[in-house]
C-alpha cells in the first residue's frame, strides 16, 4: 500500500514537472482547444475557428490574459446563442510568451490545427515577427491589444489588424499635455524587453516637444531601481516618463520613482492603467499624480453600455483599453464573418476591410473604428487617447486637466 | 556614494540576495546538493499569504504561518519524491537531479500560478513597526522586518550548525555521504531537514521581501538566480558568507547601475559571476579543514 501510493504521487509529481518544464499546459506551442458551451471539436470544417495566440505567462501576461479570457468568454455567450452562420464557434490556444522567436511557430501551429482567424494578444515585438507568417497562411490576424505603429504598415499587413491608436500617435498626445504644463526637458525609464525596444523606436521620436536629458533601460524583472532613478534624477528633468510591456515594471518604477524624486511629475504607458489588481502594488499614494495613457471615458454612453456587458460576463472583466479594445476586435470580427458569409479566411479578411462607421466601447464619444485595403489601423480620428490622471488612493480620478481629447 | 536612498536600496536587496543564498546554503551543506527550487519556494510563500491574506480573508499570522508549512511541505516532498529517488538511481552523475529540480523550479512556479492566479499581488507586512529616520531618509517598515528576520535567521542558523548535535550532523553527512551512511547516521532524515530548513529560510526571505514591489508566480527563477550568484560570491566556508555575498551583490546591483547605468549591471554581473566561477569557485570563503 506505502509502495503504490508512493508510485501515484510520483507519477502525480512526475507530471507536474513535465507541464512545469513546458511553462504551462498551453505554452511554448502546446496548443489545446476549447469551445464553449455546444461548441464543436477543434478544426471543424463547419463552424468558425479562432486561434487565440497570447502572452500567458510572458511580460505582458498581466492584461493580456484578461483580454484573452474576455473573447473565450464571448466566444462562450455567442454559442449560447447559436454561434455564427448556424454553427457553433470553437477555439485553440497557444501562449508565444511574447517571445518574438516563438511567433511563426505557434501561428503555423494553429493554422495546422485547424484556426481560420487569428487573435494575436502579445507584445509588439513578437506581434511584428509574426506579421509575415499572417500573410504567408492568408489568415486575417486580430492584434486586439497592440499599440505598435508597425503592425498596421506595409509590408505584409495584408492580413494583420489593430484597434488601439498607434504609438506615433501617443507623441501628440503627450506634447499636447507637456506644452500646457510648461514642461521642457524629459528623463526616460524603460524595460529591457523585446516589445518596449520595438515600441520606443515609434513613440519616442514622436515626443519631439522636450529635450531628453536621461534616458535609463532597467531589467523587466529587475530588483532594484534606485541606480538608474538617481541617474535619472542627477539630470534633474521636468518630468518622467516611464515605458514598460507590463504592470509589474510600471507599479515598481512609480513606486520607487515616488520615493526617489517626489515632487517630479510623471507620465506612463498604458499597461499599469489598465491592470486594475497591479495598482494595490504601489506603495500607498506612490501614483498620486501619475498621468497615464489610457482610452476610458466612462461618460461615453457606449463605454458604459459595454461595462455593463462585461460585468454580466463575469467578476473578471474589468473596463479597461485592453478589455475594450478585445471586445470591439471580436465583435467586428463576428461581423465580417456574418458578412462574409463563410468561415474561408480570405472572404472574412475581404470583410474586414470594409469595417466602416463601426462605433467602439473606448475612446470619446464621437470615435468611429473602419478598415480598408490600405487602413488596418481601426481608430479613425486621434479621440480614442485619453491621460487618465491617479489620485492619492492609487486609482485614475480622471482625464489629465492639460490635455483634452477632440475628435474630427 | 553619500545618497542614502541607494543604501538603502542596497541593503534591502542584499539582505533578500543573502537569505536565498542562505537557502542555497544550508541545502548544499547538508546534502552536497544545489537546490534550485529556492527561488520558487521564496515565490510560493510570498504569493500565498498574500492570496490568503487579501483574498479569502485570513489573519495575516495564520496566513503567513500556513504559507511557511506549506513551503516547508513543498520543500520535503521534492526531496523525497524527487531528488532522492533521482540521486538513487544515478549516483555517478549529479545532473540527472539537476535537470529533476529545474524541473520543480518550473512546476512551483506554473502550479502557483494556476492555484493563486498569474497576476502580481501586493505583499503583507506581518507586522507593522514604525519608520525609521536616518538623515532625513525613512526605512520603511517592511524593510525593517526585512532586516531584522535576517539578522535573527543568520543568528540562529550559525549557532544551530555550529553547536548542536543536528547542525553538526548535517555538516559531516553533507562532506561524506556514503561514509555517513556506513557509520550508521541518519542520513535520510537529515537530508530532509536540510531540505526543511532550506525551505523554511526561503519562504521567510519571500514573504518579508514581497512587501517591496509585490510577488507574481514568475518572480522566482529571477529570485533563484540572484540568490545563487550571492551564494557563488560568499562561498560555503561560514554560515554567515551568504551574507557578505548577499550584501556584496545588493551593492553592486545598486551602485554598478548608478554610475554605469541600469543596462550594464545584468553584463557586468554575468561578467564577474563567470570570472569569479572561474577562479575562485570556492567564493571569497572557503572551507577550512583541520587534518
Amino acid at each position: 500500500m506505502k509502495l503504490k501510493l508512493g508510485k501515484i504521487v510520483g507519477a502525480g509529481f512526475a507530471a507536474a514537472l513535465f507541464l512545469g518544464a513546458c511553462g504551462s499546459p498551453n505554452s511554448d506551442g502546446n496548443a489545446s482547444a476549447g469551445q464553449g458551451e455546444g461548441g464543436q471539436a477543434e478544426g471543424s470544417s463547419e463552424g468558425l475557428t479562432i486561434g487565440l495566440v497570447y502572452d500567458e505567462t510572458g511580460p505582458s501576461s498581466s492584461y493580456n490574459v484578461p483580454a484573452t479570457e474576455l473573447i473565450k468568454a464571448l466566444i462562450d455567450d455567442l454559442n449560447e446563442d447559436g454561434g455564427v452562420l448556424g454553427a457553433p464557434i470553437s477555439y485553440i490556444e497557444a501562449n508565444d510568451e511574447s517571445d518574438p522567436t516563438k511567433a511563426s511557430t505557434v501561428l503555423n501551429k494553429l493554422a495546422s490545427e485547424g484556426a481560420d482567424v487569428f487573435f494575436y494578444n502579445s507584445g509588439g515585438a513578437s506581434t511584428i515577427q509574426g506579421k509575415p507568417t499572417t500573410a504567408e497562411l492568408q489568415k486575417p490576424t486580430l492584434a486586439a491589444t497592440n499599440a505598435e505603429t508597425q503592425i498596421s504598415l506595409p509590408p505584409d499587413n495584408e492580413f494583420i489588424y489593430t484597434f488601439a491608436t498607434g504609438s506615433d500617435q501617443w507623441g501628440l498626445a503627450y506634447c499636447a499635455g507637456i506644452k500646457e504644463a510648461g514642461w521642457e526637458t524629459m528623463g526616460i525609464l524603460m524595460d529591457d524587453t523585446p516589445a518596449i525596444s520595438t515600441f520606443s523606436e515609434t513613440l519616442l521620436p514622436s515626443i519631439d516637444c522636450v529635450e531628453t536629458v536621461a534616458s535609463e533601460t532597467a531589467p523587466a524583472d529587475g530588483t532594484s531601481f534606485s541606480g538608474p532613478i538617481a541617474r535619472i534624477a542627477d539630470s534633474n528633468p521636468d518630468f518622467v516618463l516611464v515605458l514598460a510591456a507590463g504592470a509589474p515594471f510600471e507599479v515598481k518604477a512609480h513606486t520607487a520613482l515616488n520615493t526617489q524624486m517626489p515632487g517630479t511629475p510623471r507620465l506612463s504607458t498604458a499597461a499599469m492603467v489598465n491592470t486594475p489588481s497591479s495598482w494595490d502594488v504601489a506603495r500607498d499614494g506612490a501614483l498620486e499624480g501619475v498621468v497615464a495613457m489610457g482610452s476610458i471615458d466612462m461618460t461615453n454612453p457606449r463605454t458604459a453600455e459595454v461595462a455593463d456587458i462585461l460585468g454580466s460576463l463575469g467578476d473578471g472583466f474589468a473596463m479597461t483599453q485592453f478589455n475594450a479594445n478585445a471586445y470591439d476586435a471580436f465583435k467586428i470580427l463576428i461581423e465580417a464573418v456574418e458578412r462574409a458569409g463563410t468561415t474561408d479566411s480570405v472572404a472574412i479578411n475581404e470583410a474586414l476591410e470594409s469595417t466602416a462607421d463601426y462605433r467602439p466601447s473606448y475612446g470619446l464619444e464621437g470615435l468611429t473604428l473602419s478598415f480598408n485595403a490600405d487602413k488596418h489601423a481601426a481608430p479613425d480620428s486621434q479621440c480614442s487617447l485619453i491621460l487618465l490622471e491617479f489620485g492619492p488612493d492609487n486609482e485614475p480620478v480622471g482625464a489629465w486637466d492639460k490635455y483634452v481629447p477632440e475628435c474630427g | 556614494m553619500t545618497n542614502p536612498i541607494l543604501w538603502s536600496s542596497a541593503l534591502e536587496a542584499g539582505t533578500f540576495y543573502a537569505l536565498l543564498a542562505l537557502s542555497f546554503y544550508i541545502t548544499l551543506v547538508g546534502t552536497d546538493f544545489f537546490n534550485f527550487a529556492v527561488g520558487p519556494f521564496a515565490m510560493l510563500a510570498g504569493l500565498m499569504t498574500s492570496w490568503l491574506h487579501l483574498f479569502r480573508d485570513w489573519p495575516v499570522l495564520l496566513a503567513m504561518l500556513a504559507a511557511i508549512i506549506a513551503t516547508i511541505l513543498v520543500a520535503m516532498v521534492t526531496e523525497r519524491l524527487v531528488i532522492r529517488p533521482v540521486q538513487t538511481r544515478s549516483t555517478t552523475s549529479e545532473l540527472p537531479a539537476l535537470v529533476a529540480v529545474a524541473g520543480v523550479l518550473f512546476a512551483v512556479q506554473q502550479g502557483a500560478g494556476l492555484l493563486f492566479g498569474r497576476e502580481l499581488f501586493p505583499g503583507v507586512e506581518v507586522f507593522a513597526l514604525p519608520n525609521l529616520s536616518i538623515g532625513g531618509f525613512q526605512v520603511e517598515s517592511w524593510a525593517l522586518i526585512l532586516f531584522l528576520a535576517t539578522l535573527l535567521i543568520f543568528t540562529g542558523v550559525t549557532i544551530w550548525i555550529r553547536k548542536s548535535r543536528q547542525g553538526r550532523l548535517l555538516r559531516a553527512i553533507g562532506d561524506n555521504r556514503e561514509a555517513a551512511q556506513i557509520l550508521g547516521l541518519g542520513v535520510n532524515r537529515a537530508r530532509l531537514t536540510a531540505f526543511a530548513l532550506g525551505g523554511f529560510v526561503a519562504a521567510v526571505a519571500g514573504i518579508a521581501f514581497a512587501p517591496f514591489a509585490g510577488v507574481g508566480f514568475d518572480s522566482g527563477l529571477k529570485w533563484t538566480l540572484s540568490g545563487f550568484v550571492a551564494f557563488v560570491i560568499g562561498g560555503l566556508g561560514t554560515p554567515l558568507a551568504p551574507l557578505i555575498g548577499g550584501l556584496l551583490l545588493g551593492l553592486a546591483e545598486v551602485f554598478l547601475s548608478y554610475y554605469f547605468g541600469g543596462a550594464i549591471f545584468q553584463w557586468v554581473l554575468a561578467a564577474a559571476t563567470l570570472i569569479l566561477l572561474a577562479l575562485r569557485p570556492q567564493g571569497i570563503f572557503q572551507r577550512r579543514v583541520r587534518v
